[in-house]
Order: C-alpha cells, then structure tokens, then sequence
C-alpha cells in the first residue's frame, strides 16, 4: 500500500467512526475497519451516478 | 403411486380424484422428515394445520367446490412472509415487531384459493445477510451438492421446491432474490412487475426494490401461483389500481413473432465463463426453434442502472433497520449488520440522484422494450459455491445480471437452461437462464420461459436422492 492509499484509508476510517458513532452503532474496530472499505464501493457507484453519461439519464 | 411434481400435475390428479390433498400434504410432509435434516430448507413447520387444511380442500372438492389449480396444493412461504399459524422470524434473533400471528397478503392469497401452506421456508437474514454459523437457525443448502449455499435469500424456497417439500413456493427479491437461488437450485422462479403483487405482511428491506413472487418447477406453475397473488390491496399502496389476471391464457407454447434481444457485452463484463455461455447458445436456439426471432441489441446505462439500484436498496435498507441496529447490533448476524450499515454513508441527495437516474433508464428501457419483447440473459454469473466459500467476492457477483430488473421493475424469470460442469460434482450444478419484459408484461416473460420449458427437460431434473 502506498502513503497516500495509507493515508487516505486512515482518513476513511476515522470519517467511519465519527457516522458510527453519529448514528449509535456500536460497530468494533474490525466491523469499522471493514466498513471503510465497503465505504469505498459505495462511493464508487455514487461516482458513477455523478457522471457525464449519468446526467444525460437525468429529466 | 409416483407423486406429481408440478402444481398442474398435481391438479389434474385431485380433479380427477387418483390423488387426494391429504395424500399429497402427507408425502411432503414425509419428504420434509427424511430430507430437512440435510437440507436445512424450512425454518417452521405447519403439519398440524397443513393437514387440516388438506382435508378441509378434499371434503369441498368432494362437494363440488373447487377455489382453482391451487386448491388442495402444498405450498412453502419464505420466513420473511407473515402467516397467522406458523412464527415469522425472518431468520433473525433482532426481528421486527408487527409480523406475528397475522397473515400477509400472499399468505391471505393462497388461502383463499384453496392452497395449503406446509412451511416457513428458510431464508437469508432479512433477505439481505449470508449464513451465519453463529445465528441459531440452520440455512439453506443446495439439493444438488449439500456442501453448497442454495442462494440467497430465498434459498429455503428453492431447496425445498427443488427436494419436493411442496410443489410451489412464494419468495422475495430485491436484487435477485427470487431468481438466484431458482438458478443455484435448477427451479422456476419470477420476479414479477412492481406493485403486482401486495407486499402487505412482507419484513421489507427496500421500499421501491422488494418484490413478492412464485417458485415453481415450472413457468406454468408459476403463472398459475402469480394469478392468485397478484392484484390491488389497499395495505401496499404500489398495487393499487392494479388488476389480477389469468396468466396461464397467454402460455401458447409458441413464441412466434417474438422478439428476444441478447447484449453479448452484458455477460463479458459479468465474467461469466464459456461453459455458461455455451448453455446460454443453446438455449437461444431452443427459443428460436420454439419461433423466437433473436435480436442483437445494446442495454443502455447498465453501469448507471446498476449502481443507482445498489445505492437505493443500500440506503432504503438501513432506513429500515437503522434503529434497530442502533438497539440491537450484536442481536443481527455479522455479515447482515456490515451490509445494512453500509446505507448509513449514502446521503440524501445521493439517493435522490439514485432516484432520478432510475426514473431516467426506465425511460431509456422502454424504449429498449419497443425493439424486443424480451431481453434473454443468464440469470448468475457464478453457479452455487461452496459454504465456506461465501464473502463478498460471491455476493457482489451474483446480482450482477438481476438486480437492474428490480430497479427499473420490469418483471425477470428464472428456468434452468443446464447443468454446468463443476470439479468435485458429478452431473455438474444448474444454470438458469433469465428472461425480462417490459413493466406490466409478466405473461409475456412466463410464456417465453414457458415455451422454453415445452422443449426442454432441465426444469425436470431432480438428484436421485429427491426423487419420490
């Protein structure tokens, strides 16, 4: 893993917990380290409903 | 007596008295005992009250009352289904309240029409988890190689269609929960349009996502289930205004001046593999033969249809669950509170993003609809994997080709299309082939996949073992 990969999942993770704990979800540390990672897919397919092609879907 | 295996079957064996309910309630009662030990299909039993209700529809066919083709005929529920005699509990020890001692609308559906609803069938956690070994309710394996998951979520459905502990099922799918365990399992399964039919008394996962559907061992059988279901219900307000009708009249056995559209990048990006796709060849044929033009067409927007629907389920579900998750996170199975949480990242916007690019492809998919009559596709890229093989890489693939179906709510079918070769199981596990059709044409999609069956055996294939 790369510095700025490292760095940008510890930013994933802290933004995680902060929701987590936003919301009252008692997730443990290996549920919130794994949640950042599917943090990462999610935004991947929001990105994709950002897209050129995707605003030309939009009424 | 060799028992019937499909619901038609079994109809014209009770009218014509070779066959009583009874005696086919017993012998499925039977099937259950000396397979669910196995099998892990059926999650409530209902014996007492199966065997009521079967005696109660030979003493009205004797007297000349007759509720239809389901009347008298054994039928599993998915546990996510509410029925007044049997506990609901969604395979969850953090279940919902309201489901207990009411019937759904399904359940209230088939009643009315004579069926006798023998179990709770085994389901994936809220519809939306993986087997958990530390939940206490056993899951779902695949008749075909027990080793095997039958496929979420309604995989007790499948399993016990496919191992004859009824001869009809009801099921849900969000994202492919009907149509992927019908495919892992080698049965029928329909996804039909949204709002067809009523989901009053269903555990919801998604609002705009969850459909209610048969499972059968045939397209027949299951447009005899999807008459009796479907129609308005003032208790889900997408039914309303919606009328029932006889789907079995459109099932002519041919399918000439019907136009099927194939998108071959469809399956490439999906990965599916060549022996998959050599299945899928030949079934095209079979179509064809039955009087099928197939068209080479090119699905618009799947990445943008495909992530939007993701995205709407993902939030819709944790607007469900979030305080229940809040209250009782340790109560869910791992792997269903890590998905349901993952909706608590998705913003508002985001999701009325989701929204507007789905309004925006089922414009684009109708006018897709205008070329063809139906869209023809495999069902799942990959065949049932192993127990201990289930994570993230297998429930990220198996909705690949479903999912964009219940986003835009046109209505999908399942039918085994063949046997895949697989290391390690002999006679190799079932493929099924999907068929979709425009919003509203669900007798269209169950005649394709009916005409399909006409010519084919794999939707009569049982293990040995199953065989009754």
């Amino acid at each position: 893993m790369s510095a700025d990969d490292a760095s940008r999942t510890a930013v994933d993770r802290l933004l995680m917990q902060c929701r987590l704990d936003e919301l009252g979800l008692p997730a443990d540390d290996a549920e919130t380290a794994e949640l950042a990672g599917a943090y990462r897919s999610v935004g991947a397919q929001i990105a994709i409903l950002y897209s050129t092609a995707a605003t030309g879907l939009l009424r | 007596m060799k028992l019937p295996s499909s619901i038609g079957e079994a109809a014209a064996q009770l009218r014509s008295a070779r066959l009583s309910s009874t005696e086919l309630v017993s012998a499925c009662i039977e099937q259950i005992d000396r397979h669910e030990e196995a099998l892990g299909a059926v999650v409530g039993r209902c014996d007492d009250t199966a065997m009521a209700a079967a005696a109660l529809a030979d003493r009205e066919l004797a007297s000349g009352v007759d509720r239809g083709p389901l009347h008298g005929i054994p039928i599993g529920v998915k546990d996510v289904l509410a029925t007044a005699d049997a506990p609901t509990t969604a395979q969850s020890l953090a279940m919902l309240p309201g489901y207990q001692g009411i019937d759904s609308a399904a359940a209230e559906r088939l009643r009315a029409s004579g069926a006798v609803i023998v179990a709770k069938a085994a389901c994936s956690e809220f519809a939306c988890g993986t087997p958990d070994a530390n939940l206490p309710f056993r899951f779902p394996r695949n008749p075909w190689d027990p080793d095997r998951w039958a496929g979420g979520s309604s995989g007790g459905s499948a399993s016990g269609l496919q191992a004859g502990f009824f001869l009809g099922a009801i099921g849900t799918d969000t994202g492919g929960s009907i149509r992927a365990p019908a495919a892992f399992c080698g049965v029928t399964g329909l996804k039909p349009t949204f709002g067809a039919v009523s989901r009053f008394g269903c555990v919801p996962l998604s609002y705009s996502m969850d459909h209610v559907g048969p499972m059968a061992r045939t397209a027949a059988d299951c447009a005899l289930l999807l008459s009796a279901l479907a129609g308005s219900d003032a208790r889900d307000e997408m039914t309303i205004g919606r009328g029932g009708s006889d789907h079995s009249a459109a099932l002519t056995g041919s399918l000439a001046g019907v136009r099927v559209g194939v998108d071959a990048a469809l399956h490439s990006r999906a990965g599916v593999s060549a022996g998959m796709l050599r299945l899928f060849e030949d079934s095209l044929a079979v179509l064809q033969s039955a009087g099928a033009e197939i068209v080479e067409i090119d699905l618009p927007f799947t990445a943008e249809l495909y992530a939007a629907t993701r995205v709407v389920i993902a939030s819709e579900a944790f607007e469900v669950h979030r305080q229940n998750l809040r209250d009782r996170w340790q109560e869910y199975g791992r792997s269903t509170r890590l998905s349901l949480a993952k909706g608590a990242f998705i913003g508002g916007p985001d999701y009325v993003r989701a929204s507007r690019i789905l309004a925006g492809c089922r414009d684009r998919y109708a006018a897709v609809f205008a070329e063809v009559d139906c869209v023809a596709s495999i069902t799942c890229p990959i065949v049932a994997c192993r127990l201990d093989e289930i994570g993230t890489s297998v429930t990220s693939t198996a909705p690949l080709l479903t999912s964009q179906w219940n986003g835009l709510g046109f209505p999908a079918v399942s039918v085994p299309m063949g046997m895949h070769d697989v290391p390690g199981v002999d006679g190799g596990l079932p493929v099924g082939l999907q068929l979709a059709g425009m919003a509203g044409e669900d007798a269209l999609v169950l005649r394709a996949a009916d005409a399909f069956q006409r010519r084919t055996e794999w939707h009569t294939m049982t293990p040995s073992r199953f065989r009754r």
